[in-house]
């Protein structure tokens, strides 16, 4: 154990992981146009390049935007040790928000040139990301669960974004793949099962028992299902490549169904042992999520029997949206409320007008947006499922309504910033940055303010 | 759970630790003695804790009003007290408190929430006080930290958890439940964040620079 390591002050300034979640729903939204714009077409096949603009909006503009923030947030907490480089943090945001926005442009567009600016922002957003996370965990002073997991979810990434810059090599004809189909499943394999699926199971087990006292999952039960995560994009490229018959695919999905059943098990258990019986809408968006996750192998597996392309559809749906951006959302609404608070209000703890959390996220508008979130899962199933064409587009809208929503909640979040004006006290200097000097929080644009 | 309750009140000072230990005898494994004294109970700990030191965890619920209340239970596995068994317990039992007042604090009753809230209080209370006046200096000395870093990042912590329970308990003496409970919601990912960085890395930290003297320490530090 490196006793050198253990620092547990070096939560990184707030506007560093802010960035990013204040980021994430607007590619929500932008992924969200995308389908309202050109309805079921992007819902026919996978391979199609709109289609792929789609998911990259959400995998990359949503989830990654999101878990990349979280990381640099968590990582010093969760394993004890800084990210070194936060000063090019800024850079790894832009680098990741204009090479999205080139990558999608390109394969809306096809013009070449933003192939190559895809490259140059992604490439070296990337870089740096990874480098700082395996300098951060080099540096980890204990290796328990969650830092496993953290390690096992950044490989993955660093896998599936090789062969997506691999991708973007070939279609800038710097050079020819042999064999491109079993590489992209490779690339899936490692960016949802590695990569989302790994880091949202580690960041569960961390915060389950913290934010509902759950008390902490079996030892055993954690590393059964990193077993299974680890063997999961491993089984599934080996399978990509070497499997004569698509049957093959079953053995990943079976992997992945007892990582998910595992996993599942001991988050409905703890939920349902949970001390604190507060009903949240991170609650609301853990249930959704985990309800999600079985339904989409569900349908993956109907796939690998049934290989019309509508059953993969669904599974994206309900993996993608369902499961992860679910589970994303109500992280978020928990997340920012706290670093606010931490950063702005914690000092003063003690006197009786501080703002509370329920003040800086209140709980009503997470409710109706949790509810737009619904919606828009409803409709995009059916959608993908049916190929209707007027359901995807209502989708797509929803989907707009509730990331703009999202959006809407996290910037009120992120400009909420209260002096203390009232001369009770209880001997704590109230201090403020920013010299505003309203009586009330001032909303951004929305009037989504009762507490 | 087997509970027992033990009156030692009226009991004259030199019988009563032989009664409490006689009590304490009595209780099966895991079991829970509640008793209560007519002043602080740590001169009759005392005396437990030369003779049975190991095989029982102490907790103080109620003080003053010459109506002192405190919790004995009987370890499960005796053994060397370790961090396990002291500070993680405590993080545990002032969990289950803080659930159980704000439960009561849903069901709107007032009465309950301030009883749970209160051994909630001394529970911690205690329990910042053994950190912060003992155990953190120990382990800052041995680890070279110069009271910087980890343990100044958790003495903060203690600040702002003392600021929010005042604020708690503010609510409460207002009868205001409501703001209890939005007070309650914001402690808790102050509490839970901050016993993950204590149990996760620095109590694992602590018992590989004092192995075996940790034992010692947390005895001399129990009455604190």
């Amino acid at each position: 154990m490196n006793r050198k390591g253990l620092r547990l002050d070096q939560a990184p300034p707030l506007h560093l992981p802010l960035r990013f979640f204040l980021t994430a729903p607007l590619f929500g939204v932008g992924a969200g146009l995308l389908l309202a714009w050109k309805g079921a077409e992007l819902l026919l096949t996978p391979w199609s390049f709109p289609t792929l603009a789609l998911v990259h909006l959400i995998t990359l503009g949503f989830l990654t935007m999101v878990m990349m923030g979280a990381l640099y947030q968590i990582t010093p907490v969760l394993v004890g040790t800084p990210v070194p480089g936060t000063g090019l943090v800024w850079l790894v945001h832009l680098g990741l928000v204009c090479g999205l926005a080139a990558l999608t442009l390109w394969l809306l567009t096809g013009a070449p040139f933003l192939n190559w600016l895809a490259v140059a922002g992604l490439l070296p957003a990337f870089l740096i990301f990874l480098g700082q996370m395996a300098l951060a965990l080099r540096r980890a002073p204990t290796w328990n669960a969650t830092v496993f997991s953290i390690a096992l979810a950044v490989t993955a990434l660093a896998l599936a974004i090789s062969l997506g810059l691999v991708f973007l090599g070939e279609f800038a004809a710097l050079w020819q793949l042999p064999a491109r189909r079993p590489l992209a499943t490779a690339h899936v394999y490692l960016a949802l099962g590695g990569w989302v699926g790994t880091l949202i199971t580690g960041v569960g087990y961390a915060v389950i028992p913290m934010f509902y006292l759950s008390g902490k999952f079996p030892a055993h039960l954690t590393w059964l299902v990193m077993a299974f995560q680890l063997l999961l994009p491993i089984s599934g490229s080996l399978v990509a490549f070497l499997a004569p018959s698509p049957v093959w695919h079953l053995i990943p999905l079976l992997i992945a169904a007892s990582a998910t059943g595992v996993f599942t098990f001991a988050v409905v258990r703890a939920l349902r042992g949970r001390k604190r019986r507060i009903i949240d809408s991170t609650l609301r968006y853990w249930q959704t999520g985990i309800a999600c996750a079985p339904l989409s192998l569900a349908s993956l597996a109907v796939f690998t029997f049934h290989p019309e392309f509508r059953w993969l559809m669904a599974f994206g749906v309900l993996f993608l949206l369902g499961f992860a951006m679910s589970i994303l959302s109500g992280m978020l609404y928990k997340i920012v409320a706290f670093l606010v608070w931490l950063h702005r209000f914690s000092k003063m703890a003690g006197k009786m007008d501080v703002p509370l959390l329920r003040d800086i996220i209140p709980h009503r508008p997470t409710a109706l947006q949790w509810w737009t979130h619904l919606l828009m899962l409803g409709l995009l199933v059916v959608a993908a499922l049916t190929g209707h064409d007027g359901l995807a587009r209502a989708g797509g809208l929803a989907l707009v309504v509730s990331c703009g929503a999202l959006f809407l909640i996290l910037l009120r979040a992120a400009r909420f910033n209260r002096p203390t004006t009232s001369t009770e006290s209880t001997g704590i200097t109230a201090t403020n940055s920013s010299g505003a000097a309203t009586a009330e929080p001032q909303p951004p644009s929305q009037g989504s303010t009762e507490a | 759970m087997t509970e027992t309750t033990l009156d030692l009140r009226e009991v004259p000072e030199n019988e009563r630790s032989e009664r409490l230990t006689a009590a304490f005898e009595a209780l099966p494994s895991g079991g829970l003695l509640f008793f209560t004294t007519a002043e602080d109970p740590r001169r009759v700990l005392r005396q437990l804790i030369t003779n049975l030191w190991g095989r029982f965890d102490w907790a103080p619920l109620k003080e003053g009003d010459s109506q002192w209340l405190s919790q004995i239970v009987k370890r499960e596995r005796p053994g060397p007290t370790g961090l396990e068994d002291m500070l993680i317990v405590e993080h545990r039992r002032c969990d289950d408190l803080f659930a159980e007042a704000e439960a009561a604090a849903q069901e709107g009753d007032q009465e309950r929430t301030e009883l749970l809230f209160g051994r909630l209080e001394m529970g911690m209370e205690r329990h910042f006080t053994i950190e912060e006046e003992g155990f953190f200096q120990e382990v800052d000395q041995r680890m070279g930290l110069m009271g910087g870093g980890p343990v100044a990042v958790m003495r903060d912590e203690h600040q702002q958890m003392r600021g929010m329970l005042r604020r708690m308990a503010g609510a409460l003496a207002e009868s205001n439940l409501e703001d209890f409970l939005a007070a309650s919601d914001t402690m808790i990912y102050l509490m839970e964040q901050h016993n993950m960085k204590e149990e996760e890395m620095l109590y694992p930290m602590a018992e590989e620079v004092l192995g075996a003297e940790m034992d010692e320490l947390l005895q001399r530090l129990y009455l604190f």
